[in-house]
């Protein structure tokens, strides 16, 4: 299924995730600390800069990710405004437009699969504490496979509620959405036991 | 265990489903989302613990960049805005939904579904969402509370759905509500 990231070749591409992912915490925990909105404004440059060391199209898709952003910016800035605070609600705005920005900047530049065997790396003490990661990988594979149908399933059933003339999605197709879906979950877990089933 | 681990992995892609669905339309016209409606479903349904962890499910798979959140975000950054509070709630949400279930089994299904959704998916959820965006947004109380009034109706006209929805799971497959097994 889509993924929100892009593939290329870039150097930011060939960086190891876990480092992007470590770096992205530091910078992070560092940013609280930083109270100047000159060395904000200058973080955001740099952020900036860094999207355009890929390429022109990849700010512009970061520009586009941060759209639902821009009224909680607006919302946040015109509260500290409101008080007389202009300075501490634009270094409150700065930090978390750059916060935002580097996450998805990670995320942009980073495979789909590469982050789950991090993602399942990072679980793989669990196994001391007697929990297995196999299921977890078992079912982070099902919900990617199985979240595509399910919204497909959605669809066809508005459509048959628009058919019968009434013309907006109603919330009465999530019951039979969820029926169906139950009814799935027993056969498939009927399926997974007569292959072996999982562990334990 | 097969089937535990299915019903999480299904729900997790039913919360998702929810999420990118056209936005619904109630009787009174408002235009909701449905996530935070399947947050209460997969609480109520599927009890306290196999709830959190289908919703932990949903958003690790969101944070490492699948566009599943309602209106197709995703990725790390959601994370890091300061109404990521309604994110990191969403499973503490579905737990309390779902052990209001397990803890009024002399109550009728439908009805401790809207009560669970209600403690789960309204006080819970905002418990944790507004202390969050203050801290984030550094804004007193009175401003966060502002800013989330708009939504609290379509909260409360979602946990109705839930009762609604959960009350007919219940009919016409007992068996799949595992909170109450």
């Amino acid at each position: 299924m889509l993924a929100i990231s892009i593939a290329g070749s870039s150097w930011a591409h060939q960086a190891r995730v876990g480092f992007k992912m470590l770096a992205l915490a530091v910078i992070s925990i560092i940013l609280f600390f930083v109270i100047s909105w000159v060395a904000l404004m200058a973080i955001l440059l740099g952020v900036i800069i860094l999207y355009l060391l890929i390429s022109r199209e990849v700010l512009l898709i970061g520009l586009s990710l941060m759209r639902p952003l821009l009224w909680v910016v607006c919302l946040i800035l015109a509260f500290h405004v409101f008080r007389g605070e202009f300075i501490a609600g634009s270094v409150v705005c700065l930090r978390l437009i750059i916060l935002v920005s580097l996450a998805n900047f990670v995320t942009l530049t980073s495979r789909l699969t590469d982050m789950i065997e991090l993602f399942l790396w990072l679980l793989s003490p669990l196994k001391r504490i007697g929990i297995q990661v196999g299921p977890i990988g078992l079912a982070l594979g099902m919900v990617m496979r199985f979240t595509p149908v399910l919204i497909k399933r959605a669809g066809q059933l508005s459509e048959s509620w628009r058919a019968r003339g009434l013309k907006q999605t109603n919330w009465r197709i999530i019951l039979p959405l969820f029926i169906t879906v139950v009814d799935d979950a027993d056969r498939v877990a009927e399926a997974l036991r007569a292959r072996g089933g999982i562990g334990k | 265990m097969e089937r535990n681990i299915v019903f999480i992995a299904l729900f997790a892609g039913l919360i998702a489903a929810l999420g990118l669905l056209p936005k619904l339309t109630l009787i009174s016209g408002i235009p909701i989302t449905a996530q935070s409606l399947g947050i209460m479903l997969c609480g109520t349904i599927l009890g306290a613990k196999r709830g959190a962890l289908a919703v932990i499910l949903f958003l690790s798979l969101t944070a490492l960049g699948l566009p599943l959140l309602a209106g197709g975000r995703g990725g790390l950054g959601v994370f890091t805005t300061p109404w990521a509070g309604f994110l990191f709630g969403f499973p503490i949400a579905a737990f309390f939904a779902g052990y209001v279930m397990e803890h009024t089994r002399n109550i009728s299904v439908g009805f401790a579904a809207g009560i669970g959704s209600i403690v789960g998916g309204i006080f819970v959820l905002y418990g944790i969402a507004i202390p969050y965006y203050m801290l984030g947004a550094k804004v007193d109380l009175g401003q966060a509370a502002l800013t989330m009034v708009p939504f609290m109706p379509g909260d409360i006209i979602k946990a109705l759905l839930a009762s609604l929805i959960v009350g007919s799971v219940y009919r016409s497959r007992p068996n799949a509500i595992l909170s109450r097994m």
